[in-house]
């Protein structure tokens, strides 16, 4: 039953192309993606349930009749506990974006929703995907749909962001591509992904290559995550981009730039070469946290806010990485998880007021809770999990991610310090927020119309399709989210424990037990 | 000791008023309304039941436990020598209970350099978390009590219940937490309804700058407070207090064993980075700012949450880390002299406040700071003992503010109103038990006897440190009085009622936004004083003149021989707090882990015994009198002639000015830190749109062909543009490829 490695790329892609067959006009579309989605859902619990959990073994499937002789090049699909949490992650979101999509996106349906369909196919593909090639056609497969997602249906300036988004991360992944092709031409099994890690991380005569070929992963990976200097796509995407766009594009796509660290650079480059560049990349983290929460602090627009608080939280995950220890990775890997749901939640709130009121501005907004409380209640909710509170899933992946620089041989105590301080700065600036858009005496742009401030759109288009609090079908998107936040927050051993010897596996490698001994001193 | 049902089914303390604020936050608004309070009433109830309970069962094991002692002199001696014995001889009075792993990370091996840290989801129990439980449910329950009655027709009612429910799931998680990770859930949990009850009428911009405020103060403390709990993992390999078992792996327990280089060097900072936490949530200077803004909450909010237990979560912190501490001298110094410095500093401002309840917001800095001194002076007894006096007599005077503010249509401006004994003739009563206790008014309050206590521990750690604590005791009876003998005797003046009181007014009033009801009600004969009322606070009454005798010097079986059960004490103060001299005879200081022979101890205790017991009844005096003459000051300018404090306050403009400002401590802030670091992130913004996009636009300007490209084709379709894209992508893959 393996095959539901598969199914869960096809099921998608099956039902994207099926979406040219719909009915142009009516809700067909939307329907149709949504129980797709769902389908994939199901599949991904299926998944998860034979999953052997306690061993952790990988579940693995192999289309032989697609092997291509030439190239080694083969379908061979593959998932850990790491990989399925992250599929589970995709798989429940993806519904939630299409759900949220139903109220917002009045044209061009079908094609939209076709594109969801696809990018959750490859979505699914990059993290099921063990072969290298096949990781990387889906890597970049993920462009294509968030590339129309945003240039299409996103804000004014849609056009220059979707540009920029694909070319700023196309442009880095080139470089991975090519470090991918190098290690398919020089492995003996080619492009399979677990045994090119084999090759690498135990030749000797790779000791260069490894060094080359991090840079290469880095330089693909870094921007996709994205790292410090070359995060400025980021906010501009963002904003731009529909509701569900930001919210796919916070909640997974940004993750795959941090699995691919996980699975190829940390592996690659293990044991010598990660550990070189391990304080450099560890210092732009910890410059990532800080200077992405003082940017989101002075940010206007709510939804830019919540954009470069990504870029501060990618820090922490990074960092948790580049700690190259155990609580580090497991910590990270846990981050990438409550990352996409509490962040995505936050945009899929700022989506709900921005439906109602056509404005993001930080100064036309305020006293939501006097209106909407049950909006209140799910905005606080998630902006706690985003500042970390115990309790709540954001806490335990910021603590571990922290204490994993902390203790690392590589990283080191300076490093969890000035990374800790963006637990302060993160408190500032989502508190900041809430307080104006929240808390405060009620302000909406609606009383200011009165005052002759022409909106871009007519006040009367709003308030009369959706209610002022947000309805059934809102509430249904963010409870899940709710309940994962709470849950991860009180019993996060369901995910790390269940990570935990593959995250030991990365770091082993990295630091066989003697050498470590050896470099602690 | 683990066979008591109140342990076995411990859960139940924090969850009932979790599931009581579920119930009253989810089903309030629309089907409880009025009648939200009922889940918190039965929720802490219970939970008030357990811990009373579960206090008196671990009263009864110590009693089996202990050994008859006979009346000992000078109970600080007793103390020490029983729980030296409990130390030596007997485990200490404490459990582990663990309900299941909460966070679990690393390397179980510990084979390569990865550590394992695990943090249980579980609470030690062990008399200090026992009286700790007692004073936050007990008074918890009181007040919640109280709010019916003075919440009674607030918009949002059930949401205040269910903020309260949720306050005391989070406290008692902090008071019961086994490691310093649960701790912190607390810790933060109980910042988290601190944030939104201060924040309760959101609608006003005070309160919600107050509330956020709140949080972010107690953010840079909780910042260290976090860094602490990670260098104690770093150094010792745990962070959970107390292991209960023969290997003794617990935190405390590891750092009484002989250390390596690391775990030393990590001593001398881990106590100041909890230091820091405690300063933020217990409101020490530097980190003392939020409290006083803190008074926007709701009333009931302010003496249960801002002056009874979540602000004395910091003393208790560094009580239950004592072994951490007790080892850094220059820690424990430090904690005394911003304790000692706070409590003056809050102290002198609280002469020149006006708002009832500022005056003792700053009053509970003050006191807070009290509390320091004493655990700085390695007296963490003493400091226990003045958090649970404070916590009954602060409760009832915020509470009695509460009810004349009731009555005062949310007037709080002790300038505006005066003489209420008439109109509050038992509020006035109750107010003056509050304030006696406060101003530790001689042998009948309970406030006398916990403040001495903290004097005499500041004499044996240095004169000059007792001296200052006597002037803050002086000042803290001065300011008690001054405000009782302003609002409650001299000639009557009731506050007119204000201008539209039935109109949108109160929401944005100066005060608690409070109900417009009790404005229209203040000139009429209603009855303020509803027993809904009066009841918790009576009982509040009782115990802040009780309160002192838990603690009485002269019996043997004390809080503090009670206290020193705790593995938090037993071992590590009773070595610390040994005098090195001893009339003459000098007892080299002890490292850790080490317990002197029995009967040297109990030696130097009874030398000890005796020199103290003399010094302690002339303290005792001393401070008594002190008390009184501040009370007396208070008389003459406040009562006797009351232009005199302001005749006083014209002659020194400079100093008034500056009491006044808060020593413009909030403006030093503000310009110093916050608008400079706003600054910063407005440059970093800039610099993100100018600089950084704009050397990534010209390392990108060679796909500036295919970006043009596609702007081209975008009239008619992307698909092209797209390949054009990836042509350039793969000609530049084959390149570095072929190179």
């Amino acid at each position: 039953m393996t095959a539901a490695l598969l199914l869960l790329i096809l099921v998608p892609a099956i039902g994207a192309a099926a979406c040219a067959l719909l009915p142009k006009q009516g809700a067909a579309a939307r329907t149709w993606a949504f129980a797709v989605s769902v389908i994939d859902l199901l599949l991904g619990v299926c998944l998860s349930a034979q999953f052997d959990w306690k061993t952790g073994t990988e579940l693995t499937w192999f289309g032989s009749s697609f092997y291509i002789e030439n190239l080694q090049f083969g379908l061979k699909l593959g998932c850990d506990s790491i990989s399925l949490w992250l599929v589970l992650l995709t798989v429940l979101l993806t519904p939630l974006a299409i759900l949220a999509s139903f109220a917002s996106i009045k044209d061009r349906q079908k094609e939209y929703y076709a594109w969801m369909l696809a990018l959750l196919a490859a979505m699914n593909g990059v993290f099921v995907a063990r072969d290298l090639l096949l990781f990387y056609i889906f890597f970049e497969l993920t462009l294509i749909p968030m590339f129309f997602i945003i240039g299409i249906w996103g804000g004014p300036e849609r056009r220059y962001a979707a540009g920029k988004f694909f070319l700023f991360t196309f442009a880095g992944s080139v470089f991975t591509l090519a470090g991918i092709i190098y290690i398919g031409l020089m492995a003996p099994r080619g492009f399979d992904l677990n045994a090119a890690v084999q090759f690498v991380q135990h030749n000797p005569e790779m000791a260069r290559a490894r060094f080359w070929l991090l840079l290469a992963f880095l330089a693909g990976f870094a921007v996709k995550v994205p790292l410090f200097p070359v995060h400025t796509w980021l906010p501009l995407a963002h904003t731009e981009a529909p509701t569900a766009g930001s919210v796919i594009l916070a909640g997974v796509l940004l993750k795959l730039g941090t699995y691919g660290l996980l699975k190829l650079a940390l592996p690659i480059a293990s044991p010598d070469a990660i550990g070189l560049f391990a304080p450099y990349i560890g210092t732009l983290c910890v410059i990532g946290v800080i200077y992405g929460a003082l940017v989101a602090w002075v940010q206007q627009d709510i939804k830019k806010l919540v954009a470069y608080s990504s870029v501060s939280h990618l820090g922490f995950c990074v960092l948790g990485l580049f700690a190259l220890n155990t609580i580090g990775v497991q910590g990270s890997v846990l981050y990438m998880i409550n990352h996409g749901l509490s962040t995505g939640a936050m945009f899929l709130v700022v989506g709900m007021i921005y439906e109602r009121y056509h404005t993001r501005d930080i100064n036309r907004l305020s006293g939501l809770a006097r209106v909407m409380p049950k909006l209140a209640f799910f905005f606080i909710l998630f902006t706690l999990s985003s500042i970390g509170l115990p309790g709540t899933n954001g806490f335990v992946s910021e603590f571990l991610t922290i204490l994993g620089a902390f203790t690392s041989t590589h990283l080191g105590v300076s490093y969890g310090a000035f990374a800790a301080l963006g637990v302060i700065l993160g408190a500032i600036y989502m508190l900041h927020m809430a307080a104006r858009i929240i808390w405060g005496p009620l302000k909406t742009p609606d009383h200011d119309d009165s005052h002759g401030q022409g909106d871009a759109e007519p006040a009367t288009q709003h308030g009369s399709e959706l209610p002022t609090d947000i309805g059934a079908r809102e509430v249904g998107i963010l409870v899940p989210l709710a309940l994962c936040v709470l849950i991860l927050g009180v019993y996060p051993n369901v995910i790390l424990n269940s990570i935990q010897k593959p995250a030991q596996a990365i770091t082993q490698a990295i630091n066989p037990p003697a050498q470590a001994v050896a470099e602690a001193r | 000791m683990q066979d008591l049902w109140q342990i076995q089914y411990s859960y139940l303390i924090p969850l009932l008023p979790l599931l009581g604020a579920c119930i009253a936050g989810f089903f309030g608004a629309r089907w409880l309304k009025g009648q939200s309070h009922w889940p918190i009433w039965i929720g802490v109830g219970a939970s008030a039941v357990i811990s009373i309970s579960l206090l008196f069962s671990m009263l009864g094991l110590w009693k089996v436990a202990g050994h008859e002692k006979g009346a000992s002199a000078g109970h600080a001696a007793a103390q020490r020598s029983v729980a030296a014995e409990a130390a030596s001889e007997e485990p200490p009075l404490a459990y582990n209970k663990i309900f299941f792993h909460w966070i679990t990370a690393g390397d179980p091996s510990g084979t390569n350099s990865s550590k394992f840290f695990n943090a249980d989801a579980g609470f030690l129990f062990d008399p200090l978390t026992a009286v700790m439980l007692c004073v936050v449910t007990g008074i918890g329950f009181v007040i919640t009590v109280f709010s019916a009655g003075y919440m009674k027709g607030e918009e949002g009612y059930f949401r205040f219940f269910a903020y309260l429910g949720l306050f005391i799931f989070a406290m008692t998680c902090l008071v019961m937490g086994n490691n310093l990770v649960m701790l912190y859930l607390g810790w933060e949990g109980v910042g988290l309804c601190s944030y939104l009850l201060i924040g309760y009428y959101y609608e006003k911009p005070s309160a919600r700058e107050a509330a956020k405020k709140a949080f972010l103060v107690n953010r840079v403390g909780d910042f260290n407070f976090g860094l602490g709990i990670m260098l104690s993992f770093l150094a010792f390999g745990t962070i959970t207090f107390f292991s209960g078992t023969p290997q003794h792996t617990g935190l405390l327990e590891v750092a009484q064993a002989p250390l390596t280089a690391f775990q030393q060097h990590a001593l001398r900072w881990i106590p100041f980075l909890l230091m820091f936490g405690a300063f933020g949530k217990s409101a020490q200077f530097p980190l003392h700012v939020w409290l006083p803004d803190a008074m926007e909450g709701p009333t009931p909010v302010s003496a249960l949450i801002h002056a009874a237990t979540m602000v004395t979560a910091g003393v208790y912190m560094i009580a239950r880390c004592g072994t951490l501490f007790v080892g850094n001298a220059a820690a424990m110094n430090t904690i005394a002299a911003i304790g000692c410095f706070t409590a003056l500093m809050a102290g002198t401002i609280a002469l020149r406040q006006f708002d009832l309840k500022k005056v003792f917001a700053y009053s509970t800095v003050s006191q807070l700071g009290f509390m320091f001194v004493a655990v700085g002076c390695l007296a963490p007894v003493a400091g226990v003992f003045h958090l649970v006096t404070h916590a009954f007599f602060k409760a009832l005077l915020f509470l009695s503010c509460g009810v004349v503010m009731h009555a005062m249509a949310g007037e709080l401006d002790m300038r505006k109103f005066s003489g209420l004994k008439r109109v509050l003739p038992k509020t006035r009563i109750l107010m003056l038990i509050g304030c006696a206790a406060l101003a530790g008014f001689p042998l009948i309050t309970s406030g006398f006897y916990s403040k001495d206590e903290i004097v005499a521990a500041a004499w044996e750690k240095s004169r000059f440190l007792a001296a200052l604590m006597l002037f803050a005791a002086f000042l803290t009876a001065y300011y008690s009085f001054r405000l009782y003998f302003r609002v409650f005797e001299g000639p009557e003046i009731l506050p007119s009622p204000p201008e539209n009181a039935h109109g949108p007014g109160h929401g944005h009033g100066q005060a608690d936004g409070h109900d417009a009801e009790s404005a229209h009600a203040t000139g009429h004969h209603h009855n303020h004083e509803p027993w809904i009322m009066i009841g918790p606070l009576v009982v509040l009454a009782i115990g802040a003149i009780f309160a002192g005798f838990l603690n009485f010097p002269e019996r043997a079986r004390s809080l503090g021989g009670f206290l020193g059960q705790s593995p938090s004490f037993a071992q590590s103060f009773n070595v610390a707090t040994r005098p090195n001299v001893a009339n003459g005879r000098v007892i080299p200081p002890l490292p850790f882990g080490q317990i002197a022979a029995q009967e040297e101890l109990e030696l130097a205790d009874k030398d000890f015994a005796t020199s103290q017991h003399s010094l302690h009844r002339m303290l005792m005096i001393v401070s008594g009198l002190i008390s009184l003459l501040g009370i007396y000051f208070a008389y003459l300018m406040h009562l006797k002639d009351r232009t005199a404090a302001e005749r006083l306050a014209n002659d020194f403009p400079a100093v008034t000015s500056a009491l006044e400002h808060k020593y413009w401590i909030d403006e030093i802030y503000q310009n110093g830190i916050v608008e400079p670091l706003r600054a910063l992130g407005r440059g970093f913004f800039a610099m993100d749109r100018i600089v950084v996009d704009g050397i990534v636009w010209l390392i990108s300007f060679v796909p500036q062909a295919s970006g043009f490209a596609l702007k081209l084709t975008t009239q008619r379709g992307y698909l092209q543009g797209y390949a054009v894209t990836m042509l350039f992508g793969i000609a530049v893959i084959l390149l570095v490829v072929f190179l």
